[in-house]
C-alpha cells in the first residue's frame, strides 16, 4: 500500500463516489418515506396492472408487508445490481486501464515502487470506496427508518442485506479490475469490465421471468444474493460473505499477478 | 553500471530486440542511435522495468531490471520520449506527488527541483492538461532529475523542445556526466551525440551494428568542407594533394579531408580566392546514414555504388571510403538541387500569367 497515492485516489474519485452515494441515499431514502406500514395495498394495487412477468422480472414479485422486506424488495432488488455496477465499470477503469493507457501510469513506475504495491493500493481503494458507500446506505437507511417509522426497521436483517450487497459489489468491482489491470487499453478494459457485470444482470433477470428460464439464475453471481431470501431468513448470509469473499481474493490475486507480470506501454 | 546480455525480445520475427549486448559503465555516458523503429525504446522499456526481456539478462547495478524495479528506480531519472503526465494536476501537485511516491513524505528540501524549475523555466501555475507539448516535456525533465539520480536515461530528450532548452538539456546532460553520473541518451541527432557522449551505439533492426568510441572516431574521421570560390579554382591542384570534392556549381564546392590533413589542405586553399568555408563535421553523422539508408533503398544505394565504383575504380583505389562518401554528396546535391528547380519552373509561369491577367483587367 502506497499511501501518497491512496490519498490521491481519493482526491480523483471522491466526485464520482459522492455522485452514487447521492443518488443511491435519495433512492433509498424515498423507498422509506413511501412505506405504509398499514399495507402495502397501493404498491400491489399498482403492481396488479402490469403483467406477472414483468414484475417477476424486476423483483418486485413478493412485495414483503415489513419495512425490512419492503426495503429489500424495492431497493435490495434491481437498483442495488444496477448503480454499484455502473460505480465499478467506471472506477475501475479509472484507476488502472485509464492512467495505463494514457501513460500517467509509468510516472509512478518510474518511481521506487514496485507494481504489486502499486496496484494493490489501487485495489484497496476500489475496495474501500464501495465500504463507504454501502456505510453510508446503511446509516442513511437506519437514519430514515428510525425518523419515520421508529422501531420498525429489523437492524440485524438490515446490516446482513448490507453486507451482502457490499460483498457482491465488492466482487464486481474487482471483476471489472481485474479487466482493467488486463488490458492496456480503455476500451478493451470497459467493454469487458462492462460486457460481464451486465451478461449476470441479464440473466439474473431472466431467469426470474419463467420455470424455463430458471436455470440461468445459476450462471449469474447475482442470483447468489437475493434480498428477500435474507430477509426470510431462507439464506445462509454467512455461506454468501464467505464465498464472496473468496471470489475477491481470488479474482484480486489474479489481477495483481497479471498486471506485475505484464508488459507496459511506454 | 547498465548491463545487456543476450538479450532477445521478439514481437515477430523481424520486429523486436535480437541478441543485444552492450554495458554502459558507471560514470560513461551513451549514446544509443538508430533510425525508427529499431528498438531503442524497446531497450528502454526493458531498462525501465515496463517489460521483460524474453531471453537474456537486462540489469543495472546487477539488479534485474524487471523484477528489481522498484530499487532500481531510486537511483534512476528517466526522461521518456512521450511523456505522461497526470493531467488533471497541478504542477506543483504533480511534483510533489511524484517527491512523495519517492518516499520524500514531507521532505522540505527543494533546493536541487527549484533550481531546475528555474533552469527549464517551467510555468508552476496552472494544470498540466493546459500547458503546451514543449512545457510537459520540461516538466517531465525536472520529474526525472529533481531526486538527483545517479543513472540518466534519456529518450529523444530534446524532441519538443525549443533550441534554447535543448541546449540547456545537452548542457546539464554534460555538467552530470562530470559529477560521475551514467547517462543512456536515445536519440535520432547525431550532433547531441557528438556533444555528449563517450560512446555511441548504433542500433538496427533490433542489432547493435556499431559500438564504438567517439574518441577514437573523432580521430579517423573525415571532414567534409563546403567552400565558396571567388574565382575558378585550380582543381588540378586540389586533385593532385589528393582530395576529394564535388562541385555544386560553378563555385561552390564540397572539399573532403581526412582529420589529419586539413593543414595541407589549408595550404593549397591559400592560393585560392575563398569567400565561404564552412565546416561539415559529419563523421558521425555519415556512419548513421549508411545504416539509416540502407534500410529506405537498399537496392538503389548498392547498384549506384556498383557503378560508381565501375567508373571511378582508377581514381578512387587509393581511397575505399570513396564511393560511400560520394554516394552522399550525389544525393545532397540531388535533394538540394531539384526543388531549386521545380520552383522556378513552376512559379514563374504562373506569376507571369497572373501579370498578365491583372494588366489586362
Amino acid at each position: 500500500m502506497s499511501i501518497p497515492l491512496f490519498l490521491k485516489n481519493i482526491k480523483n474519485n471522491t466526485v464520482l463516489l459522492l455522485v452514487f452515494v447521492a443518488l443511491m441515499s435519495i433512492y433509498l431514502a424515498v423507498i422509506i418515506y413511501i412505506y405504509d406500514p398499514s399495507g402495502v395495498g397501493a404498491m400491489v394495487d399498482m403492481m396488479s396492472i402490469l403483467p406477472a412477468v414483468v414484475v417477476n422480472a424486476i423483483g418486485f414479485g413478493t412485495i414483503d408487508s415489513g419495512l425490512t422486506g419492503f426495503i429489500a424488495s424495492l431497493f435490495y432488488g434491481v437498483l442495488i445490481y444496477l448503480f454499484p455496477m455502473v460505480y465499478c465499470i467506471i472506477l475501475a477503469n479509472r484507476l488502472v486501464a485509464k492512467w495505463v493507457y494514457e501513460g500517467s501510469f509509468n510516472s509512478l513506475l518510474y518511481t521506487p515502487n514496485s507494481r504489486i504495491k502499486i496496484i494493490v493500493t489501487q485495489g484497496a481503494y476500489l475496495l474501500a470506496s464501495i465500504a463507504v458507500l454501502f456505510t453510508v446506505l446503511f446509516l442513511v437507511g437506519y437514519g430514515m427508518s428510525e425518523q419515520f417509522f421508529p422501531g420498525m426497521l429489523d437492524i440485524k436483517v438490515f446490516l446482513k442485506l448490507n453486507l451482502g450487497a457490499t460483498l457482491m459489489t465488492m466482487t464486481i468491482g474487482m471483476v471489472c479490475f481485474f479487466f482493467s489491470c488486463l488490458f492496456n487499453n480503455t476500451k478493451l478494459a470497459l467493454f469487458f469490465g462492462a460486457l460481464i457485470p451486465i451478461g449476470f444482470f441479464i440473466l439474473n433477470t431472466v431467469s426470474k421471468l419463467s420455470e424455463k428460464t430458471l436455470f440461468l439464475g445459476k450462471f449469474s453471481l447475482y442470483s447468489a444474493f437475493d434480498g428477500l431470501a435474507i430477509v426470510n431468513g431462507q439464506a445462509n448470509i454467512t455461506l454468501i460473505i464467505g464465498g464472496f469473499a473468496i471470489v475477491i481474493v481470488l479474482l484480486f490475486v489474479t489481477a495483481v499477478g497479471v498486471f506485475s507480470l505484464k508488459r507496459l506501454p511506454v | 553500471m547498465i548491463e545487456l546480455k543476450d538479450v532477445t525480445l521478439k514481437y515477430s520475427s523481424t520486429k523486436g530486440i535480437f541478441n543485444l549486448n552492450f554495458n554502459v559503465e558507471k560514470g560513461e555516458a551513451f549514446g544509443y542511435v538508430g533510425p525508427d523503429d529499431a528498438g531503442k525504446t524497446t531497450t528502454i522499456r526493458m531498462l525501465m522495468g515496463l517489460i521483460r526481456a524474453g531471453r537474456g539478462s537486462v540489469t543495472i547495478d546487477g539488479l534485474n531490471c524487471f523484477f528489481q524495479a522498484s530499487a532500481i528506480q531510486k537511483n534512476i531519472g528517466y526522461v521518456p520520449e512521450e511523456v505522461g503526465l497526470f493531467e488533471n494536476m497541478r504542477v506543483k501537485e504533480h511534483l510533489n506527488f511524484i517527491t512523495q511516491m519517492r518516499g520524500g513524505f514531507g521532505r522540505k528540501d527543494t533546493h536541487l527541483r527549484d533550481s531546475l524549475i528555474e533552469r527549464f523555466d517551467v510555468e508552476t501555475r496552472g494544470k498540466i492538461e493546459n500547458m503546451s507539448t514543449g512545457m510537459k516535456k520540461r516538466l517531465a525533465i525536472v520529474t526525472a532529475l529533481m531526486h538527483d539520480p545517479q543513472i540518466l536515461v534519456l529518450d529523444e530528450p530534446t524532441n519538443g523542445l525549443d533550441p534554447l532548452m535543448q541546449s540547456r538539456l545537452l548542457d546539464l546532460v554534460l555538467e552530470e556526466k562530470r559529477r560521475g553520473k551514467t547517462v543512456l541518451l536515445a536519440t535520432h541527432k547525431f550532433e547531441e551525440v557528438e556533444r555528449t557522449c563517450d560512446r555511441v551505439g548504433v542500433l538496427k533492426e533490433g542489432h547493435l551494428v556499431e559500438n564504438m568510441d567517439i574518441v577514437s572516431l573523432r580521430a579517423e574521421e573525415t571532414k567534409a568542407y563546403l567552400v565558396k570560390f571567388g574565382a575558378p579554382p585550380n582543381l588540378e591542384q586540389i586533385k593532385k594533394y589528393g582530395f576529394d570534392y564535388q562541385q555544386f556549381s560553378q563555385s561552390d564546392y564540397e572539399i573532403f579531408s581526412s582529420g589529419d590533413r586539413i593543414d595541407v589542405l589549408m595550404k593549397v586553399l591559400s592560393h585560392e580566392k575563398v569567400l565561404v568555408f564552412n565546416s561539415k563535421n559529419q563523421s558521425l553523422e555519415e556512419i548513421f546514414q549508411k545504416h539509416y539508408q540502407q534500410e529506405t533503398n537498399h537496392q538503389e544505394i548498392k547498384n549506384e555504388i556498383k557503378n560508381e565504383v565501375k567508373n571511378e575504380v582508377k581514381n578512387r583505389a587509393d581511397k575505399p571510403q570513396a564511393e560511400k562518401l560520394k554516394l552522399f554528396r550525389k544525393k545532397e546535391v540531388k535533394n538540394k538541387a531539384l526543388p531549386d528547380k521545380a520552383m522556378k519552373n513552376k512559379t514563374l509561369p504562373e506569376q507571369d500569367e497572373k501579370v498578365r491577367e491583372v494588366k489586362k483587367a
